[in-house]
C-alpha cells in the first residue's frame, strides 16, 4: 500500500478536518464549512454533467431551492432544525425531480438552456417575492443546535457539513461510479458526449 | 404606447438578433456553443468607450477599434480554447469556452473597474425624435435597428457571394472534403470564430448608448443570445435573426402590459414553455448524431 494513496491520505485528511474547530480561528472554519457545502454541491453536478453527460444547469437553483425551504420551514412553519433540513431535501429533490422531466425529450444545448432559464426564473422569484423570501436582503434562519454536545451554532453546522460531505461522497461511489448503477451512467454519457454533425 | 414598446422591443431584439447571429456562424462551423461570446461584445464595448469618450476620437475609430477587438477575442477563443480540444467531449469544450469567459471578466475589471459602478455611453447622434404623424419614435432605436439590419445585410453577402464566405460554408458543411479542394481549413476556422465575434462587436457598440457598460454584462447577454438561437432552432441563421427580434418585443410587451420586473424573466418561461412543446424550436431541423 503506498504511503501517499487514497487509502491513507483520505483517513488522514477526515480525522484533520474533525479536529480543526479545535485550533483554527471562527474565519477559517467559517471558509472551511462552505468548502464542504461547495463540496456537496460539486459532487451533484459531477454525477450530472461529468457521468451522465447531462448538461443541467439547474445545481445552483436547487441549493437555492433547499436553503429557502430550510430557512422558511423553520420561520413560517415553526419546525425544529433537523425536521426543517429533511423537508428541504424533500421539497429540493422533488423540485429536482421536476426538473428533470424535460430532459427525457431535450438532449445537449436544448436542455442546458431550459435548466439555465429555470435557474434565472428562481433568481428572479426569490427576490421578487420579497413578502416570503425578504427579497435581495434575504431571511435570517437560526441555526441548528444539538442539545447536551455543548457545541455553538456554527460548530453544529460545521460538523453537519463534513458528516455530510463524507458520507455523500461515500454514496455516491458506492452507488455511481463504482456500484450496480455504473453501467447505466456510462452508457448514458457515451450517449451525450457525441457531438452532433456539423450544419445537418 | 404599443408602438414605442415595439421601438424598443425591436432595438434590443436587433442587439440579441446579432449576438445570436454570431454565435451560430460558430455553432455551424464547430457545433460548440461559445460561452466567452458574451465578453467580445463587453471587451468591444469598453473599447469602444476608451477611444471614443476616453480618448476623443471619432466614432468610426471607436466602431472599428470595437469589431476589431471583439475578432480578436473571437480568434483567440479559438486558439486557446477550441483548437487544442477539439477531438474532445462537448463538456470540456463548453467548460474551455466558459473559463475564457471568466477571466476575460477578470482582466476587464483590472482595465475598467473601479471608474463608478458602470460606464455609461453617450448617444452618438442627439437627433431629435422622429415624428410620424402621432407616433414619436426615439432616434438612438431608430440607429440600433438600422445600423443592426444594415450588419445583418452586409453579413449575409460576405457569407453567400463571396470567395470567403464560400470556404467559410463549405469547411463548416465537411471539413475533411474542403481541405482536399485545397480550403486551409485551420485559416477559415480562426476566420469563422473571428467573424462571429465581430458580429457581437458591432452589436456592443449600437447598443452602448441604450445601455451602462460593465464587466459582467456579457453573461446575461449570452444567455438571452443563446435562448434567441435556441427558440429559432439551433443552426438555423434566419431562425437566430428571428429569435432575437421575438425575444426583445416579448421582453419589453411584458414589462408594459404586466409587470416591469417579469421583463427580466419572460424570455425564459417562453424558452421553457416553447422547447417543452417543440424541442427543435421554431425553424429547427432534426439533428443528426454522429455514431
Amino acid at each position: 500500500m503506498a504511503l501517499v494513496g487514497p487509502r491513507v491520505v483520505l483517513p488522514v485528511l477526515v480525522a484533520a478536518l474533525v479536529a480543526a474547530p479545535l485550533w483554527v480561528n471562527p474565519y477559517v472554519r467559517f471558509v472551511l464549512t462552505l468548502v464542504f457545502v461547495y463540496a456537496i454541491l460539486a459532487l451533484g453536478l459531477n454525477l450530472l454533467l461529468g457521468y451522465a453527460g447531462q448538461f443541467a444547469f439547474a445545481n445552483a437553483a436547487l441549493f437555492g431551492w433547499g436553503a429557502y425551504t430550510t430557512a422558511l420551514l423553520q420561520l413560517r412553519a415553526g419546525l425544529p432544525y433537523p425536521l426543517a433540513l429533511l423537508g428541504a431535501a424533500l421539497v429540493t429533490a422533488g423540485v429536482g425531480a421536476l426538473v428533470g422531466l424535460p430532459a427525457l425529450r431535450l438532449h445537449g444545448l436544448y436542455l442546458a438552456i431550459v435548466t439555465l432559464a429555470f435557474g434565472e426564473v428562481t433568481y428572479w422569484a426569490m427576490i421578487h417575492w420579497g413578502s416570503l423570501t425578504g427579497g435581495a436582503s434575504g431571511l435570517k434562519a437560526p441555526g441548528p443546535s444539538i442539545p447536551g454536545l455543548g457545541l455553538g451554532s456554527e460548530q453544529t453546522v460545521y460538523y453537519l457539513a463534513l458528516i455530510a460531505a463524507v458520507l455523500l461522497f461515500a454514496a455516491a461511489w458506492a452507488s455511481s461510479i463504482r456500484g450496480s448503477a455504473a453501467p447505466s451512467w456510462r452508457c448514458a454519457t457515451a450517449r451525450s458526449r457525441r457531438r452532433p454533425s456539423p450544419s445537418t | 404606447m404599443l408602438v414605442n414598446l415595439l421601438a424598443s422591443g425591436l432595438a434590443n431584439g436587433s442587439v440579441y438578433a446579432l449576438v445570436a447571429l454570431g454565435l451560430i456562424v460558430i455553432y455551424r462551423a464547430t457545433t460548440v456553443i461559445n460561452f466567452a461570446h458574451g465578453e467580445g461584445f463587453m471587451l468591444a464595448g469598453f473599447l469602444a468607450w476608451t477611444l471614443y469618450v476616453g480618448l476623443g476620437l471619432s466614432y468610426g475609430s471607436a466602431l472599428v477599434g470595437a469589431i476589431a477587438m471583439a475578432a480578436l477575442v473571437g480568434i483567440a477563443t479559438e486558439r486557446l480554447a477550441f483548437r487544442p480540444l477539439i477531438r474532445g467531449s462537448v463538456v470540456s469544450l463548453v467548460l474551455a469556452t466558459t473559463g475564457l469567459a471568466f477571466l476575460l471578466r477578470g482582466v476587464a475589471r483590472y482595465l475598467w473597474g473601479g471608474k463608478g459602478s458602470d460606464v455609461p455611453f453617450p448617444p452618438v447622434f442627439t437627433v431629435q425624435a422622429v415624428r410620424v404623424g402621432d407616433l414619436v419614435v426615439s432616434s438612438q432605436h431608430l440607429i440600433v435597428v438600422g445600423g443592426a439590419v444594415a450588419t445583418m445585410l452586409v453579413f449575409a453577402a460576405l457569407f453567400r457571394c463571396t470567395r470567403l464566405g464560400r470556404m467559410m460554408r463549405a469547411t463548416a458543411e465537411n471539413q475533411r472534403a474542403a481541405a482536399l479542394v485545397g480550403i486551409r481549413v485551420e485559416r477559415i476556422s480562426s476566420l469563422t470564430w473571428g467573424v462571429g465575434v465581430a458580429l457581437a462587436g458591432v452589436a456592443a457598440v449600437l447598443a452602448a448608448p441604450l445601455t451602462l457598460l460593465y464587466p459582467d454584462m456579457g453573461g446575461p447577454l449570452l444567455i438571452r443570445a443563446f435562448a434567441a438561437a435556441l427558440l429559432g432552432g439551433l443552426g438555423s441563421l434566419g431562425g437566430a435573426v428571428v429569435g432575437g427580434f421575438s425575444l426583445g418585443i416579448v421582453e419589453q410587451l411584458t414589462a408594459g402590459y404586466v409587470d416591469s420586473s417579469l421583463a427580466d424573466v419572460a424570455p425564459f418561461l417562453l424558452i421553457i414553455v416553447v422547447l417543452l412543446l417543440r424541442p427543435r424550436g421554431l425553424f429547427g431541423r432534426r439533428v443528426v448524431v454522429k455514431m
